[in-house]
């Protein structure tokens, strides 16, 4: 059912996974508060790291969430790691957003349902 | 299938979120590890066999509205029609879409398909996996999600125009962004030069009719997580059809038949009484108990339940002006007040993995949860 062990990531992990909030670090890796049996392992998620499992695309580190290559505000740098986001992830206010100013380019004539997450 | 109940791992809020996961919780969890959903291999092999054989079905369906010309049951516009039809007679390629399932430890009967901007791949390919991994690494998972995604952006990638494939969807959604950036990851794995650029930064070069982005590079194949109903009817939708470079639009616009659900009562009109089918027509029918749904909605709204004369639950929303179908309704499996969606994956043309949806009311809506599964 399933073929592979080990799953890369290139863009996700390496780059939401730079937005965690580091607020529910217990300061123990246990995974489990009671130990279910003895085949109850830790986070796995503790020793993966994109980069080192996924060394050939370590190009595409470019790429790496930042669309824009700012999703932060250039003002307030730090302000998207401190403010949690719930599920409809609003941040629009982080986004750099600059227009185009170009006589032939128009824009925004997409995403008048913007307001609403696809979800589905 | 049996629910179990279950301790969360200690740590699993930082568990997830460092697998790039932010859109767990909201008031309420949508992720929810306190209980995983246990399936036998014979089931397992039923749901992956419902989904291959569901999507046949549904490729013979979007061949018969188009020869039948039922375009007006789905409310296309009749401007767009020859861009459906050139999408469809040119086998302009699907990367995926879910199929949602009631399963009642007996029967599996489909109640939609979301073909065009299904959510929960993520979570489903990548995160329940993970959760397995710490749960117990030696039982497996209905999943090659993942898998699946990098070979069919392999599989595209010869379909492709030359130049970039770019990735679109809107801002504001953390969840959106996240479906969005994990389908990109697969195809730069896949060896696909991509480009992200939000669905309101697509620029139109009124010049040489084309699309372009923030950077004024052309767009020349473009996946979108943005529905086409909403797409065709803003300003630049009509210039999907003028575009000089008739880029390549991934989910391609012939799945604008299999999203609506008007698909549903053409699937049963086409293979009347099949056993993953629910009776489902364009009025009540001979239907005493039913769903009445809108041809074209999202999370569960303006969904009304009906048994007998009484309506049992009813959602709210704005959708429905196009008008409603109307499906048997049947009994879902009840855990203690927690209803279970199956949701299984085509990617390409293969079942590829389930993720299942927990409601505590019959109609799944965007307040239900993610359970993971394995398979014992």
């Amino acid at each position: 059912m399933k073929k592979s062990k080990i799953i890369c990531l290139v863009l996700i992990t390496a780059a939401l996974a730079s937005c965690n909030r580091a607020i529910y670090d217990s300061g123990d890796n246990d995974v489990y508060n009671e130990k279910r049996s003895n085949t109850c392992v830790r986070d796995s998620t503790l020793y993966y790291n994109p980069l080192n499992s996924c060394n050939i695309y370590a190009n595409n580190w470019n790429y790496a969430f930042r669309p824009y290559y700012g999703y932060y505000s250039s003002r307030h740098p730090n302000i998207f790691f401190h403010r949690g986001y719930n599920r409809p992830g609003y941040y629009i206010n982080h986004i750099n957003n600059g227009g185009h100013h170009h006589p032939f380019i128009l824009t925004g004539g997409f995403g008048h349902h913007s307001s609403h997450s696809i979800s589905s | 299938m049996k629910r179990i109940s279950i301790t969360p791992r200690r740590n699993w809020q930082q568990a997830v979120e460092k697998i790039g996961f932010g859109f767990h919780s909201t008031n309420i969890p949508y992720w929810d590890e306190s209980a995983y959903y246990r399936f036998s291999m014979d089931e397992i092999i039923m749901i992956e066999d419902a989904t291959h054989e569901l999507w046949e079905m549904c490729l013979n369906a979007v061949q018969f509205v188009i020869d039948e010309k039922q375009y007006d049951k789905f409310f296309i516009p009749e401007w767009f029609i020859p861009q459906l039809e050139k999408s469809w007679n040119e086998d302009h390629a699907s990367i995926y879409g879910r199929f949602d399932f009631g399963y009642d430890g007996t029967q599996l009967k489909m109640f939609e398909f979301n073909a065009d901007t299904p959510t929960s791949l993520f979570e489903a390919g990548i995160i329940q996996w993970y959760w397995l991994q710490d749960f117990d690494k030696d039982k497996d998972q209905f999943n090659s999600i993942h898998e699946k995604l990098i070979d069919s952006w392999i599989y595209l990638k010869e379909f492709l125009y030359k130049g970039k494939l770019h990735f679109t969807c809107i801002k504001k959604s953390l969840e959106d962004l996240t479906t969005t950036e994990y389908l990109r990851d697969c195809a730069i794995q896949a060896g696909i030069e991509t480009k992200l650029v939000f669905i309101d930064d697509i620029g139109w070069n009124s010049k040489e009719d084309i699309f372009v982005d923030r950077d004024l590079e052309e767009i020349k194949n473009i996946f979108k997580l943005y529905p086409y109903e909403w797409l065709i009817h803003e300003n630049f939708g009509k210039n999907i059809v003028t575009d000089k470079n008739h880029a390549l639009w991934i989910e391609p616009s012939w799945k604008m038949i299999l999203s609506n659900k008007a698909i549903l009562p053409i699937l049963w009109y086409l293979y009347p009484n099949h056993p993953y089918l629910l009776k489902s027509y364009f009025d009540v029918g001979d239907l005493v108990n039913y769903a009445k749904k809108p041809l074209l909605s999202r999370e569960g709204a303006n969904v009304e339940l009906i048994k007998g004369n009484q309506s049992i639950e009813k959602t709210n929303g704005e959708y429905g002006e196009e008008g409603y179908v109307y499906q048997e309704l049947i009994d879902l499996p009840n855990f203690e007040n927690n209803y279970p969606i199956i949701g299984s994956w085509i990617i390409g043309q293969t079942s590829a993995g389930i993720g299942i949806r927990e409601s505590n009311t019959l109609i799944t809506n965007n307040t239900s949860r993610f359970i993971p599964h394995l398979i014992d």
